[in-house]
């Protein structure tokens, strides 16, 4: 039996797509849902952060949700050298 | 053989009229090395001190005492270096960095005709181990060889903050989400934001030092930002924001950002 699946790296094309509700990222509702329930640690390094908040630090609206749970320290890994490899 | 450490010695010129100067000095970068490798701060009492030649016991506090295993690893660390090893994860390139200095400080200065090495000696509850270090340059070397890669920048590191001492320095302790302890020094000025903040999760802003595996292992903090639950989900930002990119497309978006998609 494959080892259970406890991190995922989400890239910032993803998760624009996934913020803009397109029909092709909806399969990712289920990682995320397992996110929430912490039983997957979602990886992401600060320039993905960035490359998705970049433009959109005036518009709360819009960026209300991922900022947010930027913030939440459970939610995200630093990403290491060692993550990358094994992402790799 | 092992035993159940509960100090360790520090010994300066034994045998003779001790070097004021060194054994301060000594001491003080003892303290240093024993602060790298601890997770939290820790009060280190002098348990015993002598003079002549001058020897101090230094010991955790006694509501502490599970923090004997820094003078543990101190010892058994440099004893391996000592044998041609190397040092395991727990030495950041911080506590590399103070380790040869330590030991360099005690090397045989110009002129000093009758000098000895310091040395390191354990003791258990009932009494000395027998193991003892001597603090030696071919030691000095090995340390000075083995002194890791790193890189500062600057950053921001999120986790709980757990410990905060202002009596040795200002220095602080913040626990990563994967148990990982990043040490933190700071300015006076902060010393009352930190406070506050002790126990609380939190993000630290500064200059950061990474090893070479871009682990974050030390933090220079001037900001210091107590972190909000949030109130939405993961799973919520499906289609939160249809318009996110305007008019762009998420690849022309990107490509705008960072030049590729």
């Amino acid at each position: 039996m494959p080892d259970p699946v406890r991190s995922a790296l989400i890239d910032a094309s993803a998760l624009i797509g996934y913020i803009k509700g397109e029909a092709e990222f909806a399969c990712l509702r289920s990682l995320f849902t397992a996110v929430d329930r912490a039983e997957i640690t979602l990886v992401e390094s600060t320039a993905i952060l960035i490359e998705v908040l970049s433009i959109h630090d005036d518009d709360l609206t819009a960026v209300s949700g991922v900022a947010l749970l930027s913030v939440d320290p459970r939610g995200i890994e630093p990403l290491t050298s060692a993550i990358a490899k094994v992402a790799a | 053989m092992m035993i159940i450490v509960n100090a360790l010695e520090l010994l300066v010129d034994e045998g003779r009229q001790a070097n004021a100067g060194r054994f301060f000095q000594l001491g003080q970068d003892l303290l240093a090395l024993l602060d790298e490798l601890s997770d939290v701060p820790v009060a280190w009492q002098i348990a015993d001190l002598w003079m002549g030649s001058a020897a101090a016991r230094v010991a955790p506090p006694e509501d502490n005492p599970e923090e004997a295993r820094v003078l543990e690893l101190v010892y058994s660390s440099l004893s391996t270096v000592q044998k041609g090893g190397s040092l395991s994860d727990d030495w950041s390139p911080d506590a590399v960095r103070v380790a040869h200095r330590f030991v360099e400080r005690g090397q045989q200065m110009d002129g000093e005709t009758d000098w000895v090495p310091p040395r390191l000696r354990l003791v258990g509850k009932t009494g000395h181990s027998g193991q003892v270090l001597d603090l030696t340059p071919e030691l000095s070397e090995q340390l000075g060889h083995l002194q890791p890669f790193e890189r500062k920048m600057p950053g921001s590191v999120r986790g709980e903050l757990v410990g905060l001492n202002v009596s040795r320095g200002n220095r602080a302790s913040l626990r990563l989400p994967n148990k990982r302890i990043v040490r933190v020094g700071f300015e006076t000025p902060l010393r009352a934001d930190l406070k506050n903040a002790l126990y609380q999760h939190v993000e630290l802003r500064g200059l950061v030092k990474q090893d070479g595996d871009g682990r974050i292992f030390h933090m220079r903090a001037d900001e210091v930002e107590p972190l909000v639950k949030p109130d939405v989900r993961w799973v919520d930002l499906f289609g939160i924001d249809p318009d996110f990119t305007g008019d762009l497309t998420t690849e022309r978006y990107l490509e705008a950002n960072r030049g590729d998609a």
